[in-house]
């Protein structure tokens, strides 16, 4: 059910009232209810898949609280009795013995997300490779139907199962309520992939009614529903021409194509995300944000923590420290330092986790190589930058650049802003060989006469579309310079008088009715991943 | 006081909110035939009621069935009426007429892909109710499908333009739009703006047909259906009709399937002998339902040539709508008098109609056959 029709109000109408109406100690078990409803208004049967993760990580969590409590009881027992070796080797018992369930039950989550979402992918590749050797055994590729959200929801179960296994927090001994925080309905399809420490007071505890959490939280869902059915949408148009039809196209049409992607996708993912975080504030409880005025990123590394911010820090904390703090990282940091030099020997590892990491978001995008193209293409740039530091920082010495004059700035985030685009080929483009064939024809093939002969009208929409999406452009772009500066909007609109206030939604409500695209409300992009 | 202030805001912000979105459709919704025909339906004496879509809307005109049948028929067909669209109508037109036979156009395009979610036509037709049981219900069917933006308002009919709204005020505050005459359609020099000809009486549209020698324009469009009629119906628009039927027979309806004949070229073109197969399958075989297809009906029957039509595709012209409409009077009038000889109306396959449909219209009409 998409968040644009009328099913979607109704649901969240009747949820909210009889959230607020039943007693807080409930409040939970509703909302339990509405995000399975919910999930089950795309597909009954894929929901197993979400059951299965929530078993995995409860008894997963159920087992590892029992080695923590059992060894913990065990050394506070014998406290007296063990002598220090006998208490280290206990230790790093204790340590295997947690590490074994921890692997088990990632194994068995992202097991099962490779099975669904993988398995087609790299079955067809070992046919590929056999067929190239001249072998005739082929593998039948069994195709999943690919559960809404599952990259999301996996990725949330192994925060918190990693996160018991570090004993951040003990385990939630309730099976139902660890349902609610894999389910949680707004964040199911396009995440932010939340963390349980976070969320679960939030979610269990139930909230008191305040009408400013409704008011805001609506704001916030119009906020996303405009920037999704007037501009994405709009944009979208151009995108699918384009890249749909690319030996059609070439030079200026593949740039411009990609320049609306770029629209399309941060209006999409960023406006279906201020719709999850609305409706999350409605029933009062409050989401991690996931974007921070990306496309003002100064270089590929700042984009990441801008963009997505929820899978990055995912990323940085589950897989980054581990990887670059781990025994082999730092026997290869030493090994670095001695025989290449100081600096190299220290970032190298960094380097080896960036690409590592890139990898793993490239395949979490999608199972095809364009995906990871688009992961290796961004961990090798940030690897590459962290190499050259200090040759970039020669280089501004040497040509007298002032790296904090508004300039630099700037050129920094146009520079960035390229970069991001040629990574969006690789993600919008139908395959990786076709993303190559843009880049190639966006050069070879460029004219400028197509600005002028109209062509660019044929792409779909016409002069008004056009309009519409350069002038909503500008808004978020006045918008975000105000965030970046620290401004809150919905905060400094609130202070205003009464008539300004309502004018300002009033006309954010028919510039969604009058400008929202007429072909109808697409599907969210990140709902597939 | 300070409790209920914060509310009386809600409140205000709300009815603010419906006056303006209100103020929007008066002054930027286009009205136009369909507000006519589904206000005809309300007068209440109907007995019976045709359905389809824009292929119905100019083929049958009621007046030559009442001539033959002695009722009193009301044509509800809508160009763009979905399945669900036309079950709806039903339903809402029984509510206020002692409904005793409904006619349902089959037009093949949608029978086998379900019109898309969001399609123009998929809401066009819904925001044209006034009913708020019936809208309430097609909210209901269509929770998961319904754009709000369409609940809120009929913006699928906007025009945002000086000019627009200023014929927009001036026919919304004319005593036409009041009374619900056949003027608040923007009829000029007697044609009906969207319905391609004049209003004839009891829903009927007198369309333009092509001129004789000259073939109807369209064939790109008939192209890019070419073999998309070799699989089997749309579940959900199968579901639905299904629901119909068992509408008609709580409410002792009589329910006719018929299909009014097609561009006699295009027809052999498109595969029709399959459509027909699969239709009466399922109507026949598997709802219990009478069909009677006009697409093979006999020259003798229903005589027809490619430019009797004002597109290739099958809209018909008014001319052979009249003679049409008086062969499936005549053919309603048999069924109730002692039952239909099919060989007195349609040939007996396809094949046969597509060998002999060339000699046997020059028979008929004396006129030279010029097909696609």
């Amino acid at each position: 059910m998409s968040f644009a029709v009328i099913g979607y109000f109704a649901f969240l109408l009747i949820g909210l009232v009889i959230y607020y109406l039943i007693p807080r100690k409930f409040s939970w078990i509703w909302l339990l209810m509405l995000s399975y409803i919910y999930y089950f208004t795309f597909n009954i049967r894929t929901s197993l898949y979400m059951v299965s993760t929530t078993m995995f990580i409860y008894f997963g969590g159920l087992a590892l609280d029992k080695v923590i409590i059992k060894g913990n009881t065990y050394l506070k027992d014998h406290k007296e009795q063990l002598s220090k070796e006998e208490k280290k080797a206990y230790k790093e018992r204790l340590k295997r013995n947690k590490r074994l369930v921890l692997t088990a039950i990632i194994l068995l989550c992202f097991g099962q997300l490779a099975v669904v979402k993988y398995s087609g992918f790299a079955l067809e590749n070992i046919n590929s490779i056999i067929a190239m050797f001249g072998g005739k055994k082929q593998f039948n590729v069994v195709e999943f139907a690919l559960p809404l959200g599952i990259s999301f929801f996996t990725f949330q179960s192994v925060s918190y199962i990693v996160d018991v296994y570090q004993e951040k927090y003990r385990c939630q001994r309730n099976p139902f309520k660890l349902g609610l925080f894999v389910s949680f309905f707004p964040q199911l399809l396009q995440g932010p992939i939340g963390r349980y420490d976070r969320l679960s007071g939030q979610l269990y505890e139930g909230n008191r009614f305040e009408l400013k959490n409704i008011e805001f939280g609506l704001q916030r869902i119009i906020w996303g529903l405009a920037k999704k059915v007037v501009l994405a949408d709009r944009a979208a148009v151009v995108v699918n021409e384009v890249f749909g039809n690319y030996d059609q196209y070439g030079g200026l049409f593949n740039i411009l194509a990609v320049l609306m992607y770029s629209v399309q996708l941060y209006m999409d993912f960023s406006g279906g995300i201020d719709i999850v975080i609305g409706t999350a504030q409605m029933f009062g409880i409050k989401m991690d944000e996931n974007f921070r005025q990306p496309y003002f990123s100064k270089s590929i590394g700042d984009f990441w923590r801008r963009w997505h911010i929820t899978l990055g820090t995912w990323m940085k904390d589950y897989i980054f420290y581990p990887l670059s703090l781990s025994k082999a990282m730092n026997k290869f940091s030493k090994w670095g330092r001695k025989h290449i030099g100081t600096f190299i020997g220290r970032t190298l590892p960094i380097c080896f986790a960036d690409i590592v990491i890139f990898f793993v978001v490239g395949i979490w995008h999608g199972a095809s190589w364009k995906y990871i193209a688009y992961g290796l293409y961004n961990g090798f740039i940030m690897a590459f930058s962290a190499l050259m530091g200090p040759v970039y920082k020669k280089l501004e010495a040497k040509c007298h650049i002032n790296v904090n004059s508004r300039g630099w700035k700037v050129w920094q985030m146009i520079r960035t802003f390229i970069l991001v685009n040629i990574g969006w080929y690789f993600d919008m483009a139908g395959s990786f060989t076709i993303a190559l064939i843009m880049m190639k024809y966006s050069i070879v093939s460029f004219s400028t006469s197509v600005l002028t002969d109209g062509s660019l009208l044929r792409l779909g929409i016409g002069t008004r579309d056009y309009w519409i999406i350069l002038v909503g452009c500008i808004i978020v772009f006045i918008i975000s310079v105000l965030k970046e500066k620290g401004v809150s909007i919905r905060e400094s609109i609130a202070k205003k008088n009464i008539v300004i206030r309502w004018g300002i939604w009033y006309a954010l409500i028919l510039l969604i009715i009058v400008f929202g695209y007429t072909g109808g409300v697409q599907a969210f992009l990140y709902a597939n991943f | 006081m300070n409790k209920i202030k914060p509310w009386l805001r809600v409140v205000g912000f709300l009815a603010g909110l419906a006056v303006i979105l209100s103020a929007c459709d008066f002054i930027f919704a286009q009205t136009g035939y369909v507000r006519f025909i589904l206000h005809e339906e309300k007068k209440g004496d109907y007995d019976t009621i045709v359905v389809g879509a824009s292929h119905c809307r100019g083929a049958i005109d009621p007046e030559r069935l009442d001539e033959k049948l002695g009722t009193n028929t009301l044509n509800m067909a809508i160009p763009g009426e979905t399945v669900e669209d036309s079950y709806f109508i039903v339903k809402d037109a029984a509510k206020h007429n002692k409904i005793k036979r409904v006619i349902f156009d089959i037009d093949y395009q949608y029978w086998y892909y379900e019109q898309p979610t969001t399609h123009f036509t998929k809401s066009f037709v819904y925001q044209q109710f006034t009913n708020p049981a019936i809208k309430l219900e097609y909210m209901a069917r269509n929770f998961d499908y319904l754009d709000m933006r369409n609940v809120l308002v009929n913006r699928l009919s906007w025009d945002i333009s000086f000019s627009g709204v200023k014929r927009n005020i001036a026919m919304k505050t004319s005593d036409a739009y009041k009374n619900y005459t056949i003027e608040s359609a923007y009829a000029e020099n007697g044609i009906v703006e969207g319905a391609d000809g004049p209003y004839v009486g009891k829903g009927f549209f007198n369309r333009q047909g092509t001129m004789p020698g000259k073939m109807p324009p369209g064939a790109d469009y008939v192209a890019t259906w070419v073999n998309r009629y070799d699989d089997d119906i749309d579940e959900a628009v199968e579901a639905t009709f299904r629901n119909l039927v068992k509408f008609c027979k709580d409410n002792d309806i009589e329910l006719i399937c018929v299909t009014s004949p097609i561009t006699p070229s295009v027809t052999k073109t498109l595969g029709m002998g399959t459509v027909h197969d699969t239709m009466q399958e399922f109507l026949v075989g598997e709802c219990g339902l009478e069909y009677y297809d006009f697409n093979k009906a006999l020259m003798s029957s229903v005589p027809r040539a490619d430019w009797n039509y004002g597109d290739q595709e099958g809209h018909m012209g008014g001319e052979l709508a009249e003679v049409y409409s008086a062969a499936l009077g005549s053919l309603l009038y048999d069924r109730e008098h002692g039952g239909v000889d099919d060989s007195k109306y349609f040939y007996e396959t396809f094949e046969q109609m597509y060998n002999n449909m060339a000699t046997d219209y020059e028979k008929v009409t004396g006129n030279k056959w010029e097909g696609l």
